[in-house]
């Protein structure tokens, strides 16, 4: 049941214990097409190591975001935590048990998803009001009267209203789709939010208002939310911590009003140089990037940035893959800080 | 050069495993047919068990089958076939004669088949609109639809019965004498310079090579007049066409080589087609070939003949795709990379 | 808030449109096409001779009448066999047999090839792998060849031919199930749908299937044509019906013999074969112009 509770949170305890974390996850994919010749030469298979070695944390009521360019693996790490992409390495554990081990429905009920494609994410062949049921149905919530009723309810707190419940998505515009899956997401009452990219593909006048109702519902309904996206501005303005990713890893991790005033990864740097509209307060190091992106398939060995590093120390970027670091209250992977004290485990909890 | 190396290479490995299966399946298949071909052997009369069973430990029957199986395949790869259930023959000569009779058929409805299907397909593609076009769609359609067998028998009764210009069947008039050189009718005839053999031959080989070419030349002239329309309209024709160059010549030139990509690949995979057509179609016209081979070993569960028929027909096929797959990098730069 | 609509007739199983207009729409759109109007009327007529034929056919099946190898004539418009029955009502008789063989061949295929094509292209992996060299290495084989052969080891019979040909066809089937499978698979509200929490099973069911539906209605109408003229092939070479029974191949097969004599035995039984695959091919045609995603608007 959805409950329109009051600003006030519930019992600080036992959600504090509610955590949504990713240990030491990777995805790889092997390349097909190489197997046979590859293995007469004794070479190994090549993959693409699209998330390597993340760990990353999501709190309930906390808004983590993970920034990077397209291609850095931000969205395979997204499904890894709703199990829309197994993990080949590491585990996402849910307060503590993987979610490999729980039950389907259970997991569904605590952990959603909104995706990046407005267009494409729902079924053009069920109205607006089906589409949100389903979730329901699936889980075998209530009756037909009573489903409709929470439907209807749904559709009305995203903004919607009972007269969209008949439509089809296509009579729908951008904005209003991702309101229909967010609403399809949330019916479920999952504690936990993962958010792909939902305004990338929107205009930007209506982005405003879709990142409005996120942000009023995570405080409403006192979710936990991943929100994962390539807009520093937009990232800077929603969310708590941030999580800055390159080429499958995790540089930098931190409060984000830190990490904006004082960048610590090379890369951090060069990203918020290279965004059009600085956020206010932020220092912005003139270090442009240069090069390209490796591919995922033959990662450089060692930090996975020194092809392209500013700051690049020597020999040690090119073959050491550097440990996290504290600094600061931020956790960094960089040469730069190796004077600084390694990070604690992932049990251990962020800060 | 790696590149294709190494693509042929498992092109090849792949067509090995699958002769590999093929035979192992045609093998059980076999064992698999009802009816026990030493009865059959023995004409069917009530003999005795011991008779039988001494019969069956002389031919092997015996044995488990995957010793069957293993010495089979052992004999196949130093070519032999073993011996035919019905006459004690070896099997791979008669097989591999049967196999030249109805090469030389298939040779003749290839011929038939792409030369028309591909002039057709051509003409209708650049009159797209015409009556030859709607025509040419209308008949390449009803080629396709259209059962071989029956088709070969109106041809029967209209050119055989009914105007007596070709025979009914079989290969050669029981007057002619043709002496035997190659084992390829047509071929021989040619050698020995010996003119009526020649017609005679030819005039047999008529009917059942437009009666087995149709289907193909059907799907081929479609495919062809499609492949035509689609590189016609590309732009390296337009600008042939705006330096100068007649129509005709940009047909022949530029047209042609790119249309024939995908027809050459038809071509060669309707192989199997002829294979498969060639059994009813022999057996129509009494065209002594592997075809018609078969079906009569079928028919009296003669297993040997069978195997080694079924073998045949697999190498070829198998043969055929691979060559068409390799050649398909080779002729279409777009596919080597 | 706006309110915009996709301008443009929708495709057939798009948008919001009830099954029923969409049968509508895509039988007008059929109704277009001359030649796939002729496979279908001459499909229905085909079809009723075949369920009323008892009351057509002026004979039975075996029944002897006055005279042997008889030409056409008013009384038996097919003219007379070699045995003495009349041809015209063997003819008939032999359109109920050709077409449950045609609809049971396929029902194999159909059933068997849908379901080892859906698990192959929803769950992937190895299974998908090995699956799919298999019924290449099936494809491979000229598919008369298959069905001889299969019709072999089974026995000589008109239900083995069935079954054989049946076989011959289900890789086919798989491959047009699995594609539409990995297509379906693949869109993005799928994935938002196992998402929320629905099973496999219910996926495939509410999910792929109705997008099988169209390439699948289209194969299987073209499908029957060539398993109508498979029987008649297998029974022509002796594999499948077998005579008496008034099965157009196997009255084809009876026909070889007196072709020099009485040819007339061999049009008509041909004729109808050969019609009968005609109009399902363009039926099958017409249906696959309507329901092919490329002559979507």
């Amino acid at each position: 049941m959805i409950m329109q509770t009051s600003a006030a949170p519930a019992a600080a305890t036992t959600q504090n214990d509610e955590v949504l974390e990713a240990r030491n996850v990777s995805v790889s994919f092997p390349v097909r097409g190489h197997s046979i010749w590859s293995l007469n030469r004794g070479r190994e298979i090549p993959a693409v190591r699209a998330v390597q070695g993340v760990n990353l944390s999501v709190r309930r009521g906390e808004m983590v975001g993970i920034a990077g360019e397209s291609g850095c693996g931000k969205s395979t790490l997204a499904r890894t935590f709703v199990r829309l992409q197994p993990a080949t390495g590491g585990s996402v554990t849910l307060s503590g048990t993987p979610i490999d081990n729980l039950r389907a429905l259970d997991l569904r009920e605590q952990v959603q998803m909104v995706f990046q494609d407005p267009y494409n994410s729902l079924n053009p062949r069920r109205t607006a009001g089906t589409i949100i049921m389903e979730s329901l149905v699936v889980h075998n919530r209530g009756t037909s009267a009573e489903r409709r009723r929470l439907a209807v309810q749904m559709l009305e707190r995203v903004g919607l209203t009972e007269a969209h419940f008949d439509r089809y998505p296509h009579e729908f515009s951008g904005g209003q789709r991702q309101r229909i899956a967010i609403a399809r997401a949330l019916i479920l009452d999952p504690k936990f939010l993962v958010l792909d990219e939902p305004t990338s593909a929107l205009d930007v006048s209506v982005q405003a208002k879709i990142i409005a109702l996120i942000e009023d519902l995570r405080r409403h309904l006192r979710l936990g939310c991943l929100f994962i996206s390539h807009d520093l501005n937009l990232i800077g303005y929603l969310v708590d911590r941030l999580a800055v990713m390159y080429l499958g890893r995790i540089v930098e991790t931190g409060p984000v009003e830190r990490i904006f005033a004082n960048p610590l990864h090379p890369y951090t740097v060069a990203l918020m140089a290279a965004t059009p509209k600085p956020v206010a307060g932020a220092q912005t190091d003139r270090a442009p990037l240069e090069g390209e992106i490796p591919s995922n398939v033959r990662v450089p060995k060692g930090c996975p940035f020194h092809t392209r590093c500013a700051k690049r120390i020597g020999e040690i970027c090119d073959t050491v893959l550097p440990a996290p670091r504290m600094v600061d209250d931020r956790e960094v992977r960089c040469h730069l800080y190796n004077e600084a004290p390694i990070a604690p485990a992932p049990n251990g909890g962020l800060a | 050069m790696k590149r294709v190396l190494s693509t042929v290479l498992s092109r090849l490995l792949n067509s090995l495993v699958v002769l590999l299966l093929l035979s192992i399946l045609v093998f059980a298949f076999m064992r698999a047919i009802p009816g026990d071909p030493v009865v059959t052997m023995m004409g069917g009369e009530s003999i005795s068990q011991e008779a039988i069973h001494r019969l069956r430990e002389e031919m092997g029957l015996n044995r488990p089958y995957y010793v069957q199986y293993l010495s089979w395949l052992g004999n196949v790869a130093h070519g032999d076939f073993g011996q035919s259930l019905q006459s004690r023959d070896p099997v791979l000569p008669i097989l591999v004669d049967r196999l030249k009779a109805t090469a030389e058929l298939a040779i003749l409805a290839t011929l038939l088949g792409s030369i028309f299907g591909v002039v057709a397909g051509t003409i209708a593609a650049i009159r797209k609109g015409s009556w030859f076009d709607s025509a040419t769609m209308f008949l390449t359609l009803s080629g396709i639809s259209l059962p071989v067998f029956w088709f070969g028998m109106i041809l029967i009764v209209v050119f055989s019965v009914y105007f007596n210009i070709f025979p009914t069947g079989g290969m050669v008039s029981y007057s002619t004498e043709l002496t035997r050189v190659t084992g390829f009718a047509l071929l021989d005839s040619i050698l020995t310079l010996n003119r009526e053999a020649f017609i005679d031959v030819f005039s047999h080989m008529v009917l059942p090579a437009v009666t087995l070419a149709t289907a193909p030349a059907a799907l081929i002239a479609r495919t062809t007049r499609a492949s035509v329309l689609e590189v016609i309209n590309e732009d390296y024709v337009n600008a042939g066409l705006a330096r100068g160059l007649s129509f005709p010549m940009v047909v022949a030139r530029h047209v042609m080589r790119n249309a024939l990509i995908p027809v050459v690949t038809i071509i060669g995979l309707e192989i199997g087609v002829y294979l498969g057509g060639s059994i009813v179609t022999e057996t129509l016209f009494s065209w002594p070939g592997l075809g018609r081979h078969m079906m009569q070993a079928i028919l009296a569960n003669d297993y040997p003949v069978v195997q080694g028929a079924i073998i045949i027909y697999a190498v070829i096929i198998v043969f055929v795709n691979l060559m068409v797959d390799i050649s398909y990098g080779f002729i279409d730069p777009r596919v080597r990379q | 808030m706006t309110h915009q609509t996709i301008g443009a007739v929708p495709a057939v199983g798009a948008g919001g449109k009830s099954f029923t207009t969409q049968l509508r729409i895509a039988f007008s759109r059929l109704a277009e096409r001359k030649s796939a109007m002729f496979g279908l009327i001459f499909l229905i007529l085909l079809a009723l001779l075949a369920i009323f034929a008892p009351l057509i056919a002026p004979y039975e099946a075996d029944e002897f009448t006055s005279g042997v190898l008889v030409g056409p004539s008013w009384e038996h418009p097919f003219g007379i066999d070699q045995i003495g029955r009349d041809v015209f009502s063997r003819v008939i008789l032999g359109s109920r047999i050709s077409l449950s063989v045609g609809f049971l061949a396929v029902s194999i295929s159909l059933v068997f090839g849908v379901t080892l094509g859906v698990l192959a292209g929803y769950y992937r992996g190895w299974l998908d792998n090995a699956f799919m060299r298999l019924m290449d290495v099936v494809m491979a084989m000229p598919y008369v060849l298959l069905a001889v052969l299969i019709a072999a080891v089974l026995g000589p019979s008109l239900q083995n031919g069935i079954i054989a040909i049946g076989i011959v066809r289900i890789p086919r089937f798989a491959r047009v199930a699995r594609a539409a499978t990995i297509a379906t698979a693949r869109l993005q509200y799928v994935e938002a749908a196992r998402c929320i929490g629905a099973s496999d099973k219910r996926i495939i069911l509410r999910e792929v299937m109705p997008n099988i539906l169209g390439p699948l209605v289209v194969y299987s109408t073209l499908s029957l044509g060539e398993a109508i003229l498979a029987a008649a092939v297998l029974s022509f070479l002796g594999l499948g019906a077998q005579p008496p029974t008034p099965e157009w191949g196997a009255m084809l097969q009876e026909a070889q013999r007196y072709l020099t004599t009485a040819p007339f035995l061999s049009i008509f039984p041909g004729l109808f074969v050969f019609v009968t695959v005609l109009s399902f091919n363009l039926l099958g045609d017409g249906l696959r112009d309507i329901l092919d995603p490329k002559s979507r608007g």
